[in-house]
């Protein structure tokens, strides 16, 4: 799976990516920002978007909105937020999110996210 | 919920965020009011929140102590780890600190608006401000050293949360908006 990081936080996309790997996942490509990510996203195929909710400028809820409005693109796409009001969760999943993740991120809820995507949508 | 109830939610939300980011087993100390709470703790970051109570939480540590978190987390060599990298896994403690705080504190059917944590210029920032109000000070230890969560709060009530379940007076506290 293509994995496309995206996060303001180093700290958090540096987290992310090693936790990833003990996963597994190598092939894994960061983003800073939504607008780097926008133009990633378009550009490349990729098998998983994650995706932090809080950043500046434009945050992922409008990125991902983008996506799937003005891109019309499909990619998978799980948010990975400290956010965690029903309200929020619901939004995003309306939005167009595929699964969501409450910060501190678990290793092991991690790996059955990404699982339910793979057999989602069939990609190993 | 009084102010203790409060304070105990932003103890155990720094509790289960702190290990679980940094990889760092980390023991709760003490609980205090502070005129000059960062000190001199060279990282500080602080995060503004909003919702029927709200106000600023801030997470202080030193450098050093920043540098070992983040290496830790990432399993980066910690000579590697610059400043920005250090400041950044401050900041990222702060937010998720206040995110884990915020459902048990106001029910997961609040809607809560949380800022974008920032840096503070060291050493300690300008945290507290006499138009902030009174600040709670958490200390907790690792083996690698002191954390500090800061937290000036006023209540639903519009009171200021300190310990002991004292509320000060109202108009102490300006409440800032992200």
């Amino acid at each position: 799976v293509r994995i496309l990081l995206v996060d303001d936080s180093s700290a958090m996309r540096s987290f992310v990516a090693r936790t990833l790997k003990d996963l597994g996942y190598t092939d894994i490509s960061m983003s800073e920002t939504s607008t780097d990510a926008l133009t990633r996203i378009q550009a490349e195929e990729w098998g998983l978007v994650l995706l932090d909710w809080h950043m500046p400028n434009m945050d992922g809820l409008e990125l991902l909105k983008h996506m799937r409005t003005v891109l019309n693109n499909k990619t998978p796409v799980i948010m990975l937020t400290v956010e965690q009001e029903r309200e929020k969760v619901a939004l995003a999943i309306r939005t167009g999110a595929d699964d969501y993740i409450i910060k501190p991120l678990n290793r092991q809820t991690l790996a059955e996210k990404i699982n339910k995507i793979k057999e989602k949508y069939g990609s190993s | 919920m009084d102010n203790d109830d409060v304070l105990t939610i932003f103890r155990d939300s720094a509790l289960a965020v702190i290990p679980a980011l940094a990889a760092t087993p980390v023991k709760y100390v003490s609980t205090s009011l502070k005129a000059d709470p960062t000190g001199e703790n060279e990282c500080v970051a602080v995060l503004d929140f909003a919702g029927e109570s709200k106000g600023s939480a801030a997470v202080c540590m030193s450098l050093a102590l920043a540098r070992r978190l983040f290496a830790s987390a990432t399993s980066m060599p910690i000579e590697k780890v610059t400043p920005a990298f250090a400041n950044d896994t401050v900041r990222e403690l702060t937010n998720e600190i206040v995110g884990h705080a915020k459902a048990p504190l106001l029910g997961t059917s609040y809607y809560y608006t949380l800022g974008i944590p920032r840096s503070l210029e060291p050493p300690g920032g300008r945290f507290t401000q006499s138009a902030v109000g009174p600040c709670v000070r958490m200390a907790f230890d690792s083996a690698e050293g002191e954390v500090v969560v800061l937290l000036s709060m006023v209540s639903a009530e519009g009171t200021p949360v300190v310990p002991g379940g004292r509320s000060g007076s109202a108009n102490q506290v300006t409440g800032r908006t992200p």
